[in-house]
Formats: structure tokens, C-alpha cells, sequence
């Protein structure tokens, strides 16, 4: 499995494996949708998310911190995450009620104990979300 | 875990080491300690220890566990000169907080209509994932009001009754707010949201007292054996998150242009008198007031179903606030002759009796604290001792705290009716929008809150004044 939820106490965390910088973010955008809600993936309008920050961490928690917003604000429920040049793309669809089944709310992308790293045989990283 | 000491029957010390500035301590019975993975948790105390300024020591309450940055249950205070303030030592939810409602009803009033009252109660509060719509959403001066005037704007736009004021922390005004350095995404996200419960561990719940310790001060909040109060947990929605999650961002840099090492980046900080500092804190405190209108707000709605249900009149259920605190919330207090930022991470105030901030009404008993069980067993009301201004900074324990993941508590449930239980063996009616949410909520997640209060009493901090027992509960 390309990413495992962590027995964090009050939270929850996932480590994502990847054999790419680029697939590791997208595999990441895919369990913090399955984390928030049950997608029915298809239809919807391609967006693009740029790559920001210092290092690979910080641009894998800018990533998803820029997801939950739009999940929040802009009620958008993201799928089909892939690399796209210069950062990833993923199809957006409306956030409704009666289609997106409501799992978990996550508050935030924390920074704690958050990582993301080139090991051997490709990407992990280490992300937990506030819940 | 080698390192700690067990000094006291309820207190453990972690003595300083590498880069700790303090010791750290921890609140808990050899019980409570063993009964969750604390390692994580110890490593959170002594990575606050680490910050600039931390007076006497980096302080754990009996209910504490794994968080992000501070532990849950953190308590640790700043010297005003030469401490920090950390945007994750307050967290995303800032002032998350409690408050509970006392009526005049008793169990045999409500109890032919509660399942009818859960149900209207869960159509009038939304909650849940991306709720919103609780109250037509207030947009500019309106927004701008909620943050900088805190409770006061809900009960000036018909949500409360001006008594209610009398009894939040602080009067549910967090001074020093400024709109201006808040991001507009902040607004974004959170101005729908005034007046909806949110999810994960937030609820309303339904209880009635089922024990009285201290009937001198039950007396004085209105309490006696059957009476039936309610209790809302929220706090400041995605208004909060945002706003944390923008400053984290700021406090990254100023952490670095500060030269403050840190063991954790979640524990990003800035020295108080900086100018980092001082906008955050100016942005917390509209968060702060952003919580105290929610909670406000949702009381308001709350008497209303309960009114409506009941075919009385509002006033004739005699509901009454008996106090709301802050759980998530940093604070410039005096401890010991010192000004201080006291943080609470998971932690509740509870100063003892005759302290000056204290509503008049309450000065000589010491501040009331609710600290909420779970859904299936007790909560409790408590009231701050003197021991609390000399061991915790004026603070106590804020819940029952978790004993098990929430990802394990939802591999324990699988398969199995939770609604249905909760009714059948813990007497609750319960409605929820998530199924996961209960499993990961439900009582066997959590340690006895009633473990966690004795620690407290034990140590001279609080006093138990009363207990209750969840009826009703809606969860996000």
C-alpha cells in the first residue's frame, strides 16, 4: 500500500512511500481525500497546485495545507492526483453532501514530525494532520 | 521513559537534560501513565522546555497525550521579557474551549422528549465536515465585530442575554484583537462557520447531575442531583486553523532570524516583544473572540429547540450559563510577583479562590472548570484551589484524554452498531454525521475522566463539585 495511517493518539498521520517526488505528493493528496471523505473520482475540472517551499517537507505541507483550504472554503473534493510539469494536477469536483460521504474533518497539515525524504528505493515522507 | 521520577504519589519529574531549560512535569498516577504509549508525549514535554523564557518548569496535566508540538494538556509559561509566544504551544483550534448551561428542567421533564430534542437539536446546529449555515454568514463590519468584540456582538445581535457574559473567561472578550492582520482566507473559511460545532472530538451534549461533592458550591451554580445542564465543545472553526496555519508560516522565519533552535518546527516561536509576536497574538485574539460568538451563538439556538420542543418559554427553562473556558489559548497572567504568557495546549484555566479576574460571583469559591468525559460515562464540574496558583500556573486538566488512536478505535468498531450501543448500555441517544467520527469517539478511546480528576485534587489544584451523566449528545 503506497501510504499507512499512523496510530497517532489524538490525530491522525499517514506515511507515503512514492518512487517520485511528484508521485509522492500526489499519493498524498489521494489519502488526504480518503481521510476527509469517500470521493467518487470522474468528472470535474483539472487543477493545477504549484510546488512552493524551502525543501521537499515544507512543499509536500504547502500542498496539502492549499488542498484543505479549497476543501474547506471553496468546498472543492479533489481526485485523480498525478504529476503535472512544475507541481501536480487534480481533478476538482463540487463537495455534495449527499455523493462525498463524510469521514473524518481535518483541522490542518502540521509540521510535526513532518518529513519527506529520498531513501533508496524512491520517496517517503511522514505527515500528520490536526484533527 | 528511564529518566523519570516519580517525586510525588500523582506527579512525575523529568529532569533537565541536553537542551531543556527546565525540568518537565507531569501530572498522572502510575495508572494513567501506563495507560497510553506516553513516550511520545514525555518527548513533547521536554522539547517545550527547550523554548526561551520557560519558567520553572514545562508542565503535562493527568490527561495528557500524543499532540503536535506542546502535548495535549501542555501548560507552560513565558517570562514577559524574555520568553516567546508559539503559535503551536495555543494550536489550530485556538480557544477550543467548553461551556456548560445549567436549566431548571429535571430528568423526568426532558426524558419523554429526548430523543425528539436530540433530533431538533442536530437539524438547528450543523456540524460535521464543511458545515456551515448556522446563522446567515456576517460579512464585513459584521465579521470584523465578531473578532474584535468577541460574545458581546452574539448577544447584541440576539444570541444570549447579557448575564452570559458575566460567566466566560475573560467575559468572552480576548482584548488587543486586530482584523487587520488577518488573512482574508481566514475570513473565508471561517465566517460561514459561526455557529456549527465542527467535528472530531466537538460535541453538544445533554447530561444531568448525578452526584454532588460540594453542595456548598453546587448550590451557588445552580446545581443539584438531577438537574438537567447541556455543554457545548468548540471552539474557532477554520477562522482558527487559518489563522494558526498563516502564522506557523511567519514564526518559521522568525524563529530563524531569532537564532531559536528548535527540537520540533512545530514549535516555531518569536520572543514576545517582537513585532512577530505581537501580530500574532493580535490575530489569536480575534480567533479567541471568533470561539467565544460560536459557542454564544450555539447556546442561543440551543435554548430555543429546547423552548420549542418543550412548548415553554425560553426564559422558563431558567437556562443559565454557568461558565465557559478556554482550552486552546496563550495568556499574559501574574504567577509567583512574575508577568507571564502562560500557553495551554489541551489545559484549562483554574484559578483558586479570590483571584481578581474572576467574575464576582464566583471570586470566593475558586473558577469553575467543566471537564468533559466521554459519551458514554461522566463528566465533572470542578472548581479551582489555591494549589493551582503555586503548582500548574492557575491550570488544570481539560477532559478525560485519550487512550487509544483514533485509527485503533476504529479497527475495535468495526462491524458493531455504536449508535445502538451507546443507547442500550450507556443510556444515550446520540446522533452523529459520521460513523467514523463516533467510533473514534466512542468511551473506550478515552481514560476515566474520573482518574484524571482526582490527580488534580490530589495535588490541591481543583476541587470536584459535581458529576454528570451524558443523555443526549450530537457529534459532527
Amino acid at each position: 500500500m503506497p501510504y499507512q495511517l499512523i496510530d497517532h493518539t489524538g490525530d491522525i498521520g499517514i506515511d507515503v512511500s512514492a518512487p517520485t517526488l511528484e508521485a509522492l505528493f500526489a499519493e498524498a493528496g489521494r489519502a488526504l481525500f480518503e481521510i476527509l471523505v469517500e470521493a467518487s473520482p470522474g468528472a470535474g475540472t483539472p487543477e493545477e497546485f504549484p510546488v512552493l517551499g524551502a525543501d521537499p517537507p515544507e512543499e509536500l505541507r504547502e500542498f496539502l495545507a492549499e488542498l484543505l483550504y479549497r476543501f474547506s472554503a471553496e468546498r472543492k473534493v479533489y481526485g485523480e492526483f498525478a504529476p503535472a510539469p512544475g507541481g501536480i494536477r487534480a481533478v476538482a469536483e463540487p463537495f455534495d453532501p449527499a455523493r462525498h460521504a463524510v469521514r473524518t474533518e481535518l483541522k490542518a497539515v502540521t509540521w510535526h514530525q513532518l518529513d519527506a525524504r529520498r531513501e533508496k528505493d524512491g520517496w517517503i515522507a511522514r505527515v500528520i494532520f490536526d484533527v | 521513559m528511564s529518566d523519570l521520577k516519580r517525586i510525588k504519589p500523582w506527579l512525575y519529574e523529568i529532569p533537565k537534560s541536553g537542551g531543556m531549560r527546565v525540568p518537565g512535569r507531569i501530572y498522572a498516577t502510575p495508572a494513567l501513565m501506563e495507560s497510553q504509549k506516553a513516550d511520545e508525549c514525555i518527548q513533547q514535554v521536554r522539547n517545550v522546555a527547550h523554548l526561551p523564557g520557560i519558567v520553572d518548569y514545562s508542565l503535562a496535566m493527568p490527561d495528557f497525550h500524543w499532540g503536535y508540538g506542546f502535548p495535549i494538556g501542555g501548560v507552560a509559561a513565558f517570562d514577559a521579557d524574555e520568553g516567546v509566544v508559539s503559535p503551536g504551544g495555543v494550536g489550530y483550534d485556538i480557544n477550543c474551549g467548553i461551556r456548560i448551561v445549567r436549566t431548571d428542567l429535571d430528568r423526568a421533564a426532558i426524558q419523554p422528549r429526548l430523543r425528539e430534542i436530540v433530533k431538533n437539536l442536530f437539524h438547528a446546529i450543523p456540524a460535521g465536515v464543511g458545515s456551515d449555515g448556522a446563522i446567515p454568514t456576517p460579512k464585513g463590519e459584521d465579521a470584523r465585530a465578531i473578532v474584535t468584540q468577541g460574545a458581546r456582538w452574539a448577544v447584541e445581535h440576539g444570541y444570549g442575554t447579557p448575564d452570559d457574559l458575566l460567566h466566560i473567561e475573560d467575559g468572552g472578550l480576548y482584548p488587543g484583537a486586530d482584523p487587520d492582520v488577518v488573512s482574508a482566507r481566514a475570513f473565508a473559511r471561517g465566517m460561514p462557520q459561526v455557529g456549527t460545532l465542527g467535528s472530531g472530538n466537538h460535541f453538544l451534549e445533554i447530561q444531568v447531575v448525578d452526584a454532588v461533592y460540594r453542595k456548598d458550591v453546587a448550590d451557588h451554580f445552580g446545581l443539584k442531583e438531577g438537574t438537567v445542564c447541556f455543554s457545548i465543545h468548540s471552539g474557532s472553526r477554520g477562522f482558527g486553523y487559518q489563522v494558526c496555519d498563516d502564522f506557523l508560516k511567519s514564526m518559521m522565519q522568525a524563529s530563524k532570524n531569532y537564532g531559536i533552535e528548535l527540537p520540533d518546527r512545530q514549535l516555531c516561536c518569536a520572543p514576545l516583544s517582537s513585532p512577530e509576536a505581537k501580530r500574532y497574538l493580535a490575530a489569536m485574539a480575534c480567533a479567541a473572540n471568533f470561539a467565544w460568538v460560536n459557542r454564544q451563538v450555539m447556546t442561543a439556538l440551543t435554548r430555543r429547540v429546547l423552548a420549542q420542543t418543550l412548548a415553554v418559554s425560553e426564559e422558563s427553562l431558567g437556562a443559565r450559563l454557568v461558565y465557559d473556558v478556554c482550552h486552546n489559548i496563550a495568556k499574559f497572567e501574574e504567577h509567583g510577583g512574575r508577568k507571564v504568557c502562560v500557553h495551554r495546549k489541551g489545559a484549562t484555566r483554574a484559578f483558586g479562590p479570590g483571584h481578581p479576574l474572576l467574575p464576582e460571583a464566583y471570586r470566593s469559591l475558586g473558577q469553575p472548570t467543566f471537564i468533559p468525559g466521554d459519551m458514554g460515562r461522566a463528566s465533572f464540574l470542578l472548581v479551582g484551589k489555591e494549589g493551582s496558583m503555586r503548582e500548574t500556573f492557575g491550570s488544570t486538566c481539560h477532559g478525560a484524554g485519550r487512550a487509544h488512536s483514533r485509527t485503533a478505535m476504529k479497527r475495535m468498531m468495526q462491524g458493531r452498531n455504536l449508535f445502538k450501543m451507546l443507547e442500550e448500555e450507556r443510556g444515550v441517544i446520540v446522533m452523529a454525521h459520521g460513523r467514523d467520527s463516533v467510533a473514534e469517539e466512542m468511551p473506550e478511546a478515552y481514560k476515566d475522566a474520573s482518574l484524571v480528576v482526582d490527580v488534580m485534587e490530589q495535588a490541591g489544584v481543583t476541587d470536584t463539585v459535581a458529576r454528570l451523566r451524558p443523555i443526549g449528545c450530537i457529534k459532527g
